[in-house]
């Protein structure tokens, strides 16, 4: 039972992560119909800053978090307007024609070959140890351990989900970003910037992406610059698991995901873990082929 | 005639573009294959049992990778059936992801190790010679009557089926010739090299072919063959540090895509169709004529306004 408890535990840890990272992908998908691949490599670029800091000898878990985020919001900036922007015409006129997306997604998959060589080039090609001080320690509960990371990757992936929510909910941009998803010619004949919507809201993936490869570092404790394209294929995976362009479904699709790939490891066997995603997909694709839930009942 | 490096590199150019001309025509389907790195992966292997642990002969072992990989695909092809674009694509990805794994725990080829000891068998001018004859099947193919059902298939499935053509049958079928191409690259390669590992597969393989094919073009047999040729020789002309090799790739691909997404090579009657539709779309200016092109259109009509 304690082992049970501690598979679930460390499951749902990973699960938040991986929900913050597939966010991203799902948010550039749900508004612009285009595949942003880019996306992968802002979960490598949060780490990175975090190692740079690391290695100036600042300590500080939130201050790498908070700069992290806004550094890859910055870079997500960059990639929007140089691989993103010129394709802005695929912006998908109905749900039926989100086909034919192979421009932008070699354009973006550039931006990822062009990244990680880059940042193998700065930070080294091998994986360095990312344990900011004041996470370490753990906790234990019932038999069951709990480390200091998992607590934070629970409470701020809840803090960054609120948020996200809240923004496309209550504010006057998030309404925006949910009339450019729905039908972007329409909104902007009412008089909706898609181009500022398309820019913020790569912004705002690019940040969520970077959080979640800052909590996936700091639970693994190493980070290095390929970890790109292993959490991005998680993440796309979950995107389509999840029905593609549902937020919820995104979420729920990660935390199944990093459960099911914590009891995988922990009654079958380790190298069964990067089996889990895809057999999960073909399951899903070939049961369910909308994905868990479907993306017009949240858009 | 050639030799040393550049030969090595004309060489590996012709294997990796019979690949590709497979993928070419199974994209030009509307089947957005990015898994072809384990169809011709399996080719390798099913090849590698062939000689190496069966003990038949290397023409025997082509004649069953192309038969077993072509059947694969075709097989494949028919269960994803009802997937549209961009599910099919990830389905195509989760099963390439799953046979590495898979290949990786069989260890009567070798297991995550690789498959080794597979005899040399496949000389140059064997290579040279199944090129050739992939180009000239793929040509003719290019022109004919099934092609032309293939690409309105692929651009409107249900504007062709209304014309008489039977989607699901040129899926199934563009998927076997995609397949089967696969496999005779993957079999050559393999008593090339005499060596498989299960990576050969993997997604990171898969994306070379549909580089190749995505930035030489997939409205004609050239684009692929173009795009792979620039790309095996690419990292050689850029002599850089590895890393910085690749930066400069990344960033051309970028650059690419943005300045020419169609491709480098394209069909000439197509592109003068395009053109005049252009001449309609602004003339007209309705949100309904914008409706009526594909997104591969309005993509190239980005400069008009």
């Amino acid at each position: 039972m304690e082992f049970f408890l501690q598979q679930f535990v460390d499951g749902l840890a990973n699960g938040t992560a991986y929900a913050l990272v597939a966010l991203g992908f799902t948010l550039i998908f749900g508004v612009m119909g285009v595949l942003n691949v880019a996306q992968a490599t802002m979960v490598m670029v949060g780490p990175m800053i975090g190692l740079t800091l690391l290695s100036r000898g600042v300590d500080s878990f939130w201050l790498i978090l908070v700069v992290g985020m806004i550094g890859a919001g910055l870079a997500s900036l960059l990639v929007e307007r140089v691989a993103l922007r010129p394709f802005v015409n695929l912006l998908r006129v109905s749900r039926s024609s989100d086909a034919d997306h192979l421009a932008p997604f070699i354009a973006t998959l550039g931006i990822v070959i062009a990244a990680q060589h880059l940042a193998a080039l700065i930070y080294g090609s091998r994986a360095r140890s990312f344990s900011p001080g004041e996470l370490k320690g753990q906790m234990e509960v019932f038999g069951v351990f709990i480390g200091r990371t998992q607590v934070l990757a629970l409470v701020i992936a809840a803090i960054l989900l609120a948020l996200l929510e809240l923004l496309l909910r209550k504010t006057r941009f998030g309404l925006w970003m949910r009339a450019t998803a729905d039908n972007p010619r329409a909104a902007s004949f009412s008089g909706v910037n898609i181009r500022f919507v398309l820019a913020a809201s790569t912004a705002v993936a690019g940040m969520l992406g970077a959080a979640g490869g800052i909590l996936v570092a700091s639970m693994d404790t190493v980070a290095s610059p390929y970890m790109d394209l292993e959490y991005g294929l998680k993440a796309l995976v979950i995107m389509i698991i999840g029905g593609l362009g549902s937020l919820y479904g995104a979420v729920i699709a990660a935390i199944a995901l990093g459960l099911l790939e914590a009891f995988a490891v922990g009654y079958l066997a380790s190298h069964l873990r990067d089996l889990i995603a895809f057999a999960m997909l073909l399951a899903v694709l070939l049961v369910r082929p909308m994905g868990l839930v479907p993306a017009k009942s949240t858009a | 005639m050639f030799e040393g490096v550049w030969a090595e590199i004309l060489t590996l150019a012709c294997m990796h573009s019979i690949v590709a001309l497979g993928l070419y025509i199974q994209i030009s389907s509307g089947q957005l294959n990015i898994a072809q790195a384990a169809f011709f992966g399996t080719g390798a292997y099913v090849g590698g049992i062939v000689t190496a642990r069966l003990g038949l002969p290397f023409a025997l072992a082509i004649v069953i990778a192309i038969v077993f990989t072509a059947g694969m695909s075709a097989l494949l092809s028919r269960l994803v059936l009802r997937l549209s674009h961009f599910f099919y694509a990830v389905a195509m990805l989760a099963f390439g992801e799953a046979l590495v794994v898979l290949f990786q725990n069989i260890s009567y080829v070798g297991g995550s190790l690789g498959f080794r000891g597979i005899p040399w068998a496949t000389t140059r001018p064997i290579i040279y010679v199944a090129f050739l004859l992939s180009v000239l099947f793929v040509f003719n193919l290019d022109r004919s009557r099934f092609m032309q059902a293939v690409r309105a298939c692929g651009d409107d499935p249900e504007a062709a089926q209304a014309v008489g053509c039977d989607p699901q049958r040129v899926r199934v079928v563009t998927a076997a010739l995609s397949g089967a191409l696969a496999g005779l690259g993957g079999v050559l390669y393999a008593h090339y090299l005499t060596v498989v590992v299960p990576e050969y597969l993997g997604f990171a393989a898969s994306l070379n072919y549909l580089l190749y094919t995505a930035v030489g073009g997939v409205t004609t047999f050239l684009g692929p063959i173009v795009g792979t040729f620039l790309f095996t020789a690419l990292p050689e002309l850029l002599r850089f540090s590895d890393q910085i090799r690749f930066i400069a790739f990344g960033l051309l691909l970028v650059a690419m895509m943005v300045v020419r997404p169609q491709g480098l090579i394209v069909r000439r009657h197509l592109r003068s169709t395009r053109r005049w539709q252009f001449g309609r779309a602004a003339t007209a200016g309705t949100a309904s004529s914008g409706a009526e092109t594909t997104p591969e259109e309005s993509l190239v009509d980005s400069g008009t306004p």
